[in-house]
C-alpha cells in the first residue's frame, strides 16, 4: 500500500512511501496519479529518494497545519459519488490526529460529515462543471468544528428535512434518516446558502 | 491509525441456516455503498423462504443513515411475511445510532 508519510512545511511536497499495508491509503502505484488528480492535485513523479520515498510536486489542496492553537485540516474533492468514501477516509484520518478527544466524539463528527457529504453528492445540483466539495476541520482544546461547503444550488434544510424517523420506520422507509442523524450527533449546526453553493458549519464539544 | 476511522468494504459472511432462520455475519462499513449489498442479501434470503434473520454486527465498523435505512426496510419486509430481523452484538456506539434516531423500540436489538 502506498501511503502518506509526511507533508513538507510549505505544503507543496507530498511524500508517499510503501508501508506494507499501514497508513492512509493512496492506492497502488498505477492509481496514484489519477487519485491525486481527482483531488485537484497536479502530480509529476520524480525519481524515488534513497530511502524509498516518492516525492510528488503538487498544486496543493489537501493540508494539515496549526493555527491559533488549533490543529487544522482542509481538503477538497470532486463533486462525484466516488468522493463519498474519500471524505470518510481522509476526514477520519485527520480526526484521528485529535488524540485528546474521546474516540466517540471523533466517530460522531466523522459520521456527521459523511452524512452531509452523501446528501450533497447524492441530491445536490452542481452549479458548474468541475464543482467540488470542501471540508475544513478545526480541532481545538475543547471543541471540534467542521465546515462543509459545496458548489451546488442552495437548499433549504427545513424543506429538505423528511421528518420524524420513527414514523418513517413504521412506513418501512429505507431513506431519509440522515438529517435526523446529523442533528442528533452534533452539538450545534448552522446552514448558510452562499452565492456559490451551501455552507454547513457544525461542532461538537470535547468531553474528556 | 485508529481502525475506526478508515474505510472498510462491506461484506456478508458466514451464513448459518436452521430451517427458515439464517444467521448473517456482517463486516466493514454499512454505509451508502454497503447498504445496497445488505438490502440485496436480505431480499434474496426472503425470496428463498427465510423468515428470521439474525444479524451479527461484531465486524461492523461504521453505520450510516443509509445502513439504517436498509435495515429498517428489511425489517418491514420480513415482518410483513410473519418473520423478523434481529440486530445482535451491536457496539455501544452503534446502539446509540438507533437510540438517537428514536428507533431502539422499533428494531430488535
Amino acid at each position: 500500500m502506498i501511503a502518506l508519510e509526511r507533508i513538507d512545511t510549505a505544503g507543496r511536497i507530498v511524500h508517499l512511501v510503501e508501508t506494507g499495508g499501514r497508513g492512509v491509503p493512496f492506492g497502488d502505484g498505477h492509481a496514484i496519479r489519477e487519485r491525486l488528480q481527482g483531488f485537484g492535485l497536479v502530480a509529476s513523479f520524480e525519481d524515488p529518494a534513497a530511502d524509498g520515498a516518492v516525492a510528488i510536486e503538487t498544486d496543493f489542496r489537501h493540508r494539515w497545519w496549526i493555527e491559533a492553537g488549533k490543529l487544522r485540516y482542509e481538503a477538497s474533492f470532486p463533486h462525484q459519488w466516488e468522493s463519498v468514501s474519500d471524505v470518510g477516509v481522509y476526514l477520519g484520518a485527520a480526526l484521528a490526529t485529535c488524540t485528546w478527544s474521546p474516540e466517540s466524539t471523533l466517530r460522531a463528527m466523522r459520521l456527521a460529515a459523511y452524512e452531509l457529504a452523501v446528501n450533497s453528492l447524492e441530491h445536490g445540483t452542481p452549479m458548474h462543471e468541475g464543482a467540488r466539495v470542501h471540508l475544513e476541520l478545526q480541532m481545538g482544546a475543547r471543541k471540534i468544528q467542521i465546515v462543509f461547503t459545496d458548489e451546488c444550488e442552495p437548499f433549504d434544510p427545513k424543506v429538505a428535512d423528511p421528518g420524524d424517523p420513527t414514523a418513517r420506520a413504521r412506513d418501512g422507509a429505507n431513506r431519509g434518516y440522515g438529517v435526523a442523524m446529523i442533528q442528533a450527533l452534533v452539538d450545534g449546526m448552522e446552514h448558510a446558502p452562499l452565492a456559490t453553493g451551501n455552507r454547513v458549519l457544525f461542532h461538537k464539544e470535547i468531553d474528556r | 491509525m485508529n481502525s475506526n476511522v478508515q474505510a472498510h468494504a462491506f461484506r456478508v459472511e458466514a451464513k448459518e441456516q436452521d430451517g427458515k432462520r439464517v444467521r448473517l455475519v456482517l463486516h466493514g462499513d454499512l454505509d451508502a455503498d454497503g447498504a445496497p449489498i445488505l438490502a440485496t442479501e436480505l431480499d434474496e434470503q426472503l425470496r428463498a423462504g427465510t423468515r428470521w434473520i439474525d444479524l451479527d454486527f461484531r465486524g461492523v465498523h461504521f453505520i450510516s443513515s443509509a445502513g439504517v435505512g436498509s435495515l429498517i426496510a428489511g425489517i418491514g419486509e420480513y415482518r410483513d411475511e410473519g418473520g423478523d430481523v434481529t440486530l445482535n452484538h451491536l457496539s455501544v456506539e452503534h446502539r446509540k445510532v438507533f437510540e438517537i434516531l428514536g428507533l431502539s423500540e422499533y428494531v430488535n436489538l
